[in-house]
């Protein structure tokens, strides 16, 4: 595994393997969970959440990809007067995002009645209180995140390993002393 | 671009590539893995203090929440990558120029991916069939959180190629320009740029 020949066409094959391996992976993911309820992964702000700033628009992750056509989320405060405006709009692959108006201090309720693109199906209401205080304001949403899910978290682990192995190497392994 | 061997550009390389290799590669090296160690606290956060994902911005994100949602940021961030592994690249010799030019390739393509959803990000412009920004490996492998993975398979090849560098064979050590393993930098200068993308 020497010649750079040889170390590209380890590379290219390890990354296609590793392409294929995600592909199948999702996949599999992708079948299993087509199997289960679907359910909420996060409500943004969350359910209970006291905020010090209204935010300028909800967020729903569930656990499959929402059907938008056939998702609803509907906001509340408490006269019971709509804060919603607009339509609702996707939030990355698994997430709903309405916007809100409200410049005030407030109980709101956010119901919502989610339908996956496989037909599945999850409903309820999640409330949160606008405070008083002026406080940072919540970050914009994203269409395109740059977290940490757990196969992220796998690599970042992968990658510490990795460098710990190449600091241990480069201490076990002491460079030759130059003979001139 | 055409650079002649006597310019200040090939000066400017020749020196990154001779005897400030070492220290380039230093400084590159830690800010890559400062990266990482921002995506290891977002870690931290999200499973160890159990915050929720929005709310896990690393450290630099929490005082600056729109770094964490900036596509500007991070293609800021693959294009400083690109640059770097671009720039450090001739003074890699034998087994350790092959690793680094994987990685520099394997960035190329993710700071392409970064540039599609820079592009999709303030424009309307989406893929066939999606809704949301969607870089081109997503289309294959939906609903991941690709960033990582782009960066791990960047990274090993890079830390393959620092640790051959700094653990060269005698015929690799004897090609070196640069000081970054003991004995080598004496045997010749670095070669005219013009002939450096072997």
């Amino acid at each position: 595994m020497s010649t750079p020949a040889r170390i590209y066409a380890v590379a290219a094959v390890a990354v296609a393997a590793l392409v294929a391996l995600l592909a199948f992976a999702a996949h599999v993911d992708s079948a299993s969970s087509a199997d289960s309820p679907l359910k909420v992964v996060s409500v943004v702000p969350a359910d209970g959440a006291v905020v010090t700033a209204a935010p300028a628009a909800v967020q729903i992750r569930v656990s499959g990809r929402p059907d938008l056509a056939r998702s609803h989320i509907a906001v509340y405060d408490d006269g019971s007067s709509r804060l919603d405006t607009g339509a609702v709009s996707p939030d990355g692959d698994d997430g709903l995002s309405q916007a809100i108006v409200l410049d005030r201090p407030a109980e709101i309720a956010v119901a919502y009645h989610v339908v996956s693109v496989d037909g599945r199906v999850v409903s309820g209401i999640a409330r949160f209180t606008v405070g008083v205080t002026d406080g940072p304001a919540a970050p914009p949403p994203t269409a395109h995140a740059h977290g940490v899910d757990p196969f992220g978290a796998a690599l970042l682990v992968i990658d510490g390993i990795a460098l710990l192995v190449v600091v241990l190497l480069l201490f076990r392994r002491p460079p030759v002393p130059d003979p001139s | 671009m055409t650079i002649t061997p006597t310019g200040t550009w090939t000066g400017l390389l020749s020196s990154l590539n001779g005897r400030f290799h070492r220290t380039a590669l230093t400084v590159y090296m830690l800010i890559v893995v400062a990266h990482w160690a921002e995506h290891l606290v977002q870690a931290y956060q999200i499973w160890v203090l159990g915050w929720q994902r929005p709310e896990a911005r690393g450290v630099l994100g929490m005082p600056f929440p729109w770094l964490v949602s900036s596509e500007w940021l991070h293609y800021g961030y693959a294009i400083v990558m690109l640059v770097g592994l671009f720039l450090l690249r001739p003074g890699f010799t034998g087994r350790a120029k092959a690793w680094w030019t994987v990685a520099l390739a394997l960035q190329f393509w993710h700071h392409i991916e970064h540039a599609l959803l820079l592009v999709q990000a303030h424009s309307s412009f989406r893929f066939p069939g999606t809704t949301v920004a969607t870089s081109v490996l997503q289309l294959v492998v939906p609903r991941v959180e690709l960033h990582l993975f782009y960066n791990s398979v960047v990274f090993i090849p890079m830390l393959i190629a620092a640790y051959l560098h700094l653990r060269p064979s005698d015929a690799e050590r004897a090609s070196m320009a640069c000081t970054c393993a003991p004995g080598s930098g004496r045997a010749r200068t670095l070669r005219p740029v013009a002939a450096l993308g072997d």
